[in-house]
């Protein structure tokens, strides 16, 4: 091989050695990769939507003028819908059947414009990441509830995940 | 953090690229090869090369250091190829590695074992006789056997109460499929250095739905059905040139 060119070979190399250690040292700096933090809830919320029957008895979408949703362990959670049609709140993560109370008049404590309705559902645990751990899924099984002002609690989409825009139940009220 | 090392890869690869082409571009000038004679008895030398007769062996620096500065993982690397013939090399990587998560949230070890079988083919000829240097594309495919601990979890739930409990342990065997590239290079007689970058992908990823290990040695985090990695070798090279 002619010496110009071998010359040439042992140039490369080096300079090939220089990159290598380069390498070597900055894979010593970028190895100290940042730790998880989680950023995900491990709550999920059912949501809803308030319904009414029209004249041929089809549910239309209507809105609350000043009514709260009871919630949580001994029901110390709600939250004010005014002028809203749309809820949620979350589910228990420790019991299958969970009571959520509906009050049609928040400035009002008379019993008549009140209902508590039950929600019967399984749960299951799913895997969210290391950093966050899990969250329960659930699968509406059964509702029931009292009839003062809410004609029906209906199960639309029954399973309830970390999918978000789905309407899980629809509150049907009375007119 | 990525990016820049996927960046100093790209440069890397380049850098060597360039070279490599340049020498080889100088190769096939005719002004420095005019005696033709030479020329066919460097390119029968090149034809020669036995089979199975050289082989390397080394181990992953980059994990090596990961596992000192890690506090959640240790894993340990090695990798061995042997040249086969025209431009192709068999090669086997195996290795050992543990993980540990613990945080608020979960609580739990996983350990496996690993090894990689595939097929290396490099791009250039040999610049001269014994010239290991080298730029190559591989396949691979992997097989780990992983024993996660028993674990436990915490959901945090301040409306209805929290929650907590036991997954219990499992051992799976996980495979998946990899493309690689990299470069060797020979620093001084017998001994290369060399990287691989590669990106992988679960056979059976369905097998880590209730809690996958945090760090699968070989391949890299488990709970990505994709991964990417790359590796750092210093390799020792012996047999028949």
């Amino acid at each position: 091989m002619d010496s110009d060119l071998m010359s040439a070979m042992r140039t490369l190399k080096s300079s090939i050695r220089v990159v290598f250690s380069i390498f070597i040292l900055s894979i010593l700096f970028i190895s100290c990769e940042q730790s998880n933090f989680c950023l995900e809830p491990q709550t999920l919320s059912l949501k809803g939507g308030f319904y009414t029957k029209d004249t041929a008895n089809k549910n239309v979408d209507t809105s609350v003028s000043n009514a709260n949703l009871r919630f949580g362990s001994n029901s110390t959670f709600f939250t004010n819908y005014k002028n809203g049609s749309k809820f949620s709140f979350p589910l228990s993560q420790t019991q299958d059947t969970i009571p959520i109370i509906f009050e049609s008049d928040s400035t009002s404590s008379s019993e008549n414009l009140k209902d508590t309705f039950q929600l019967i559902y399984s749960r299951e645990l799913h895997f969210i990441s290391v950093a966050c751990g899990y969250q329960t899924f659930y699968t509406l099984k059964n509702t029931i509830t009292t009839n003062h002002v809410i004609d029906s609690v209906l199960i639309a989409v029954p399973s309830v995940t970390n999918e978000t825009n789905k309407e899980h139940i629809k509150i049907v009220l009375k007119k | 953090m990525i990016a820049k090392q996927v960046s100093l890869i790209l440069i890397l690869g380049f850098v060597l690229l360039s070279n490599k082409l340049k020498s080889q571009t100088l190769n096939s000038n005719p002004q420095l090869e005019s005696d033709t004679s030479e020329q066919i008895d460097s390119v029968k030398s090149k034809e020669k090369v036995p089979t199975f007769t050289y082989y390397r062996i080394g181990i992953d620096l980059t994990k090596i250091a990961a596992s000192f500065l890690q506090n959640n993982y240790n894993v340990f690397e090695a990798q061995a190829d042997v040249y086969y013939k025209k431009d192709l090399y068999f090669a086997a990587e195996f290795g050992y590695g543990n993980s540990k998560v613990s945080n608020q949230y979960l609580n739990y070890k996983s350990n496996n074992t690993f090894i990689r079988l595939g097929l290396d083919k490099t791009f250039f000829g040999r610049d001269f006789k014994g010239d290991f240097d080298n730029a190559f594309v591989g396949l691979r495919y992997g097989l780990a056997f992983i024993n996660r601990g028993e674990s436990t979890y915490a959901i945090e739930d301040i409306i209805w109460g929290n929650t907590n409990g036991i997954i219990p342990s499992e051992s799976f065997l996980a495979h998946w499929l990899e493309l690689t590239g990299g470069f060797r290079m020979e620093i001084v007689k017998n001994i290369f250095v060399g990287w691989n970058a590669r990106v992988k992908t679960f056979i059976n990823p369905k097998k880590f739905e209730l809690l996958p290990p945090s760090y699968v040695a070989g391949y890299g985090r488990g709970d990505k059905n994709t991964a990417f990695s790359y590796n750092l070798y210093l390799l020792y090279g012996f047999g028949k040139r």
